[in-house]
């Protein structure tokens, strides 16, 4: 048997809005969706009864997808925007400029960057640099100079 | 007017006319026949986007109605025409006869009776069996005028004859617009339709199209089969065979009666999947020999 999480079914169902935010964010990341075909969605989502995400997936593409090099920006924006909120953390993280080794090391999929982009572009605070990068990078251009002395374990040591 | 229920009742019924729908297809056409839109079909030739339209008329019982494409199509050839020798003998016959009245000779040159009705009409002709299919196939091959023509006729589903007035669809039909992309089909017409594309199948979905299609050949051979033009499809070639070639590639290995593929046996079968000289070329024997043992390599762990 199969177990569900519990669903928390809000008091005022969103969808309408959901969708029309999503085809914003489709259009932040380039597709061209004019308002009408927003319409069509609503009208397309609710002729479709469909009982799966599979679905609902379809039904969106069919609407808001029209060239075949859009169907992936479409896909991860998609997944982004109705799938997993932790995933909306990882993004966030692609777009901030990378820290060797602070963040997991996944190659981004075709079309991710750009779809992160279209979605947190508006709520992301604008980059300041960090002072951990300052130090760090400091740290880089001082040259390393091979010792005489080793600390025993054969790691160089530092030689201002 | 019967209503299919749901996409999996659409599925089952496609599958019924040997036509194997993968899910987001069956979304997609569900959706143009409860919405009332032009399905617009993309992608290489041979993945079945004719065939669709040809299942879905069996499946409704409807009529199908073909309009192919090419350059130079224009509204005479696509809407209507009079039927310019038929009304030349009717003049004839009528100064014979002697005593023609000119405005009852006019009403009856420019009636319905003379009157060649080319595919877009005829789908706006009441139908017995309901709304017919027009299938507008490769719509790529046109010219923009008549793309733009054909915006106006989808838009609203009435055409204007000047001699006889706007004729208008009783009920839309259901149209099916499909293009193999040799070039961008203009926005604006693809905006009034649901877009798909379709792309070549996996491995599980083309044995069950050829399972479907040719169920006399033997499952080792299929497997085999369809193994091999997947692996094809992987090279740099000018044209990769679609579905229709592995159907017809099937169809002649069995035949010839055979039961496992060799070099020597696609070396000499190559025409059937590959239409062009220099893809043939490419595959001569010891190229065709290691994509077949490619091919087998991946069908191991199955």
């Amino acid at each position: 048997m199969v177990e569900f999480a519990p669903i928390d079914l809000p008091d005022t169902p969103r969808l309408a809005d959901n969708i029309t935010h999503f085809a914003r964010a489709l259009r932040r990341a380039g597709l061209p969706i004019g308002p009408g075909r927003v319409g069509d969605a609503l009208r397309a989502v609710e002729a479709a009864g469909f009982t799966g995400k599979r679905d609902f997936f379809w039904t969106l593409q069919a609407c808001f997808v029209s060239r075949p090099e859009h169907r992936s920006i479409f896909a991860q924006v998609f997944r982004l925007y109705w799938r997993d909120p932790r995933f909306l953390e990882h993004m966030m993280g692609l777009l901030l400029p990378a820290v060797q080794g602070v963040q997991e090391d996944r190659k981004p999929q075709a079309g991710e960057k750009r779809a992160a982009q279209a979605l947190i572009d508006n709520q992301a605070p604008r980059f300041q640099p960090h002072q951990n990068l300052k130090m760090k990078l400091k740290l880089r251009s001082t040259r390393l100079k091979p010792c005489r002395q080793t600390n025993g374990c054969g790691i160089w040591i530092l030689n201002r | 007017m019967t209503q299919i229920q749901s996409i999996d009742a659409l599925q089952n019924m496609l599958a019924a006319q040997n036509y194997v729908v993968d899910r987001s297809l069956a979304t997609v056409v569900f959706l143009s026949l409860r919405l009332n839109r032009p399905l617009f079909l993309e992608g290489e030739a041979g993945v079945g986007k004719t065939e669709i339209a040809k299942a879905l008329a069996l499946a409704l019982d409807r009529s199908l109605i073909r309009l192919q494409c090419y350059e130079g199509l224009d509204a005479a050839t696509a809407v209507y025409d009079w039927n310019f020798p038929a009304q030349m003998v009717a003049i004839r016959t009528a100064e014979a006869a002697g005593g023609a009245d000119r405005d009852a000779l006019q009403t009856e040159l420019f009636s319905d009776h003379y009157l060649i009705k080319r595919p877009l009409l005829q789908a706006m002709q009441p139908d017995d069996k309901g709304p017919p299919i027009l299938l507008i196939d490769e719509l790529d091959r046109t010219d923009a005028p008549f793309e733009a023509f054909l915006l106006e006729a989808l838009s609203d589903f009435q055409v204007t004859i000047p001699e006889l007035g706007t004729i208008a669809a009783p009920h839309p039909p259901i149209v099916i617009v499909t293009s193999n992309r040799t070039r961008e089909v203009h926005d604006a017409l693809k905006r009034r339709c649901l877009y798909h594309w379709l792309d070549y199948p996996d491995f599980n979905r083309e044995m069950d199209i050829l399972n479907a299609r040719l169920p006399d050949v033997s499952q080792n051979l299929s497997r085999e089969v369809v193994a091999f033009v997947q692996r094809l499809r992987q090279e740099d070639l000018f044209k990769k065979p679609g579905v229709a070639e592995t159907i017809d590639w099937a169809k002649c290995l069995l035949a010839l009666d055979m039961i496992e593929l060799s070099p020597e046996v696609i070396c000499d079968t190559l025409g059937a999947i590959l239409k062009y000289q220099d893809d043939i070329a490419k595959l001569q024997n010891s190229e065709a020999r290691r994509l077949l043992e490619d091919a087998r390599a991946a069908l191991e762990p199955a």
